[in-house]
């Protein structure tokens, strides 16, 4: 008797359960139906969006003085690149600006650029590397807009949609950069004949022309993949046919992510003049430069480094990281018993 | 006793399970229905970024790299078709020399490779290379060839063996009388002798080197679309080695006014037309089965004849109809 009434029970709750299957299948039927029907199609915000924040993030440069440069640096650029008096930059502090290296190779440069607000700095050049490819400028004042975020590549997949954003022919003057639009074509490295930099760089089919050099190569969320290079004339992409010359493909192509931060961390960890050493997570400073930031900022041989920027150090990697930004960084030292703050101006 | 507690407890909650099971159904459904607005598509530029990102990665394995088994290690693209079979670009195999190639999988695995058949109607050649494990690429629905539709356009070039892609639309269809389809991804060295691909990651076509003048990466690019690589696929297997070739006529540069066919303005001396007997003044109102009413049908039916081919002329002249037979000679 029982047995039968459990029995009941269950069958009328395999009722129900069927009842509910039919429903929930047809709910989802319906439910997928009016999905496909409803699907936006249009891209045109998304892109704006990355366009707009990029813009904010860029300057265009113009060299004002500098004559060509017969170095070695010039020669191994320049085999590949012509001359480049204008260009774009991107902003790395609130008065650093990264930019490429063909801008750069002229005897002592003087820069112009201008910020997305339509403000006009001087600029000096302060770092390069000809390995990289890459130099850094600092204007004489405070520019307008907000760094990008940078995004490693590693992830990044053949056919990704991305956009460029320029300087192209130096149309930009008075008004907005250019933003061109394409895809990540897929990675390869330059060959050493042509190129001075050492490793892969991304190719991209986004439009890139002569003032593109040291804008960005975005990803739809707006960060940044790259820093676009000059175009340049490939060998190995010379047209089928030997007898023209004309068809030679141009390669359009960013310096990635990684070797632009890369290289930004070289170059702003040596002027801060110390060194540290980790031992069981702890990082002791082992030297100290004779009127250095390090030494301005009060820090001395054998100090724990505990805290930069809020953020504990138990590793150099961690305290390379903390120290990447523009500075100035608000440090926390253990000298002996007593725990100090200091501040380290770069 | 407990049996009748039992029993009674088992009666009392039938009819709350009868109607709980349908309520709990409901609220799952409604619940679902709650749920499904946090997961929104992602927005159309980002959806399309993954699609073709996919697109890529499904016909990556398709894409090979052709290169020389000696000699400088650049190479150039190729695709697969069928087991152990690579068609490209003429021009790619002419590049390297015929003799000796080597087909290079997504995997790394080197190949030789040798051609098998040729036919420059279309450019394109067809290597053989037994053991080569690289599943062909699916083709794409006739219905996928529209103009607009966005296309990729895939490489294998300098020393990587995954593909590259460049992006673009459908521009147009049936150029060179038929014989290509334009689009406007970027095409180069790089990527001539690849496949153009659809969304899906299926062959819309290969990409083929048409002339300089036209540029590199200019925005007009060409492919020879998937069917006539396919009509040519059975003949370029046997190992024919087609070349271009004349009927040996002249017509008029404009549609004339005579009707129904295209009129011979001058034959060609010693040409394939003056072999079989067509003299100026004939009109030809069919070529094999194809009927010529206007000069834009006449090139499309004449533009893949061959070299060496036989094909049935169908002529007026002066009011009369008449069949002659023509062997197709080679281009001058």
């Amino acid at each position: 008797m029982v047995r039968r009434s459990l029995s009941r029970a269950l069958l009328s709750c395999l009722a129900g359960g069927g009842a509910l299957l039919a429903f929930w299948s047809v709910a989802f039927w319906s439910g997928s139906t009016t999905a496909k029907e409803a699907a936006p199609v249009d891209p045109r915000p998304e892109l704006r969006r990355v366009a707009e924040r990029a813009r904010a993030g860029l300057v265009r440069v113009r060299l004002v003085r500098g004559a060509p440069r017969g170095d070695a640096v010039r020669r191994e650029l320049f085999r590949r690149v012509p001359d480049r008096r204008a260009g774009t930059g991107i902003l790395v502090g609130e008065r650093r600006v990264l930019v490429h290296a063909a801008l750069t190779a002229y005897t002592e440069p003087e820069f112009e650029v201008t910020d997305s607000s339509g403000r006009t700095r001087r600029a000096r050049l302060i770092r390069e590397s000809r390995d990289a490819e890459l130099a850094l400028l600092e204007a004489t004042g405070p520019l307008a807009g907000k760094p990008l975020e940078w995004r490693r590549t590693h992830g990044l997949r053949t056919g990704e949609l991305v956009l460029a954003v320029g300087d192209p022919f130096g149309l930009a003057r008075g008004g907005a950069l250019s933003a061109t639009f394409g895809v990540v074509e897929g990675r390869t490295r330059l060959d050493v004949r042509e190129s001075a930099f050492a490793g892969e760089v991304l190719l991209t089919s986004a439009a890139l022309n002569p003032g593109s050099e040291g804008g960005a190569l975005l990803d739809l969320e707006g960060r940044l993949l790259g820093l676009l290079a000059p175009l340049a004339q490939d060998r190995r992409l010379e047209a089928p046919t030997r007898a023209s010359k004309s068809a030679t493909a141009l390669t359009a192509y960013a310096l990635p992510a990684e070797a632009c931060q890369r290289t930004l961390s070289g170059w702003s960890r040596p002027k801060l003049g110390f060194q540290a050493r980790e031992v069981e997570g702890r990082v002791t400073i082992v030297r100290v430069g004779l009127g250095t930031p390090a030494a301005r900022a009060g820090l001395e041989k054998g100090d724990v480094l505990a805290k930069v920027g809020g953020r504990a150090i138990q590793s150099t990697t961690q305290l390379r990281l903390a120290l990447a930004g523009a500075g100035p960084h608000s440090l926390e030292v253990t000298r002996g018993e007593e725990t100090l703050s200091l501040e380290l101006k770069p | 006793m407990s049996a009748s507690a039992q029993r009674s407890l088992a009666e009392r909650l039938r009819p709350a399970l009868v109607l709980a099971v349908p309520a709990l159904g409901a609220f799952l459904v409604l619940a679902r229905g709650q749920e499904a607005p946090p997961k929104a598509p992602p927005p159309p530029a980002a959806a399309l970024s993954r699609t073709l990102a996919n697109a890529v990665e499904r016909a990556a394995p398709s894409q090979v790299l052709v290169r020389p088994a000696k000699g400088p290690r650049r190479g150039r693209s190729g695709v697969v078709v069928g087991p152990g079979l690579v068609v490209t670009s003429a021009l790619n195999v002419e590049v390297f020399g015929l003799d000796d190639l080597v087909v290079v999988d997504s995997k790394g695995q080197a190949i030789p490779a040798r051609l098998r058949g040729r036919d420059m109607r279309l450019r394109l050649v067809l290597l053989a290379a037994p053991g080569l494990e690289a599943p062909p690429l699916a083709p794409a629905p006739a219905s996928a060839r529209q103009v607009g539709s966005f296309v990729l356009a895939l490489g294998t070039p300098l020393r990587r063996r995954s593909p590259t892609a460049t992006f673009g639309i459908l521009s147009a269809v049936d150029r060179f009388q038929g014989r290509a389809d334009q689009l406007d991804a970027a095409i180069d060295a790089s990527n001539t002798g690849g496949a153009v691909v659809d969304l899906e990651g299926r062959l819309l076509g290969i990409a083929v080197h048409v002339h300089e003048r036209l540029g590199a990466r200019s925005g007009v690019g060409f492919y020879v679309p998937y069917h006539l690589v396919k009509g040519a696929l059975p003949g370029l297997e046997r190992g024919d080695q087609l070349e271009p070739g004349s009927l040996g006529v002249v017509v008029p540069r404009f549609q004339s006014a005579r009707a129904g066919g295209v009129e011979v303005v001058a034959v060609t001396p010693r040409g394939a037309a003056a072999r079989a007997g067509i003299r100026k003044g004939d009109v030809i109102v069919s070529v094999g089965d194809k009927s010529t009413p206007t000069l834009l049908s006449f090139r499309a039916a004449t533009a893949l004849l061959h070299a060496g081919a036989k094909v049935e002329i169908t002529l007026d002249r002066e009011g009369v109809r008449a069949k002659v037979p023509l062997t197709v000679l080679p281009r001058d």
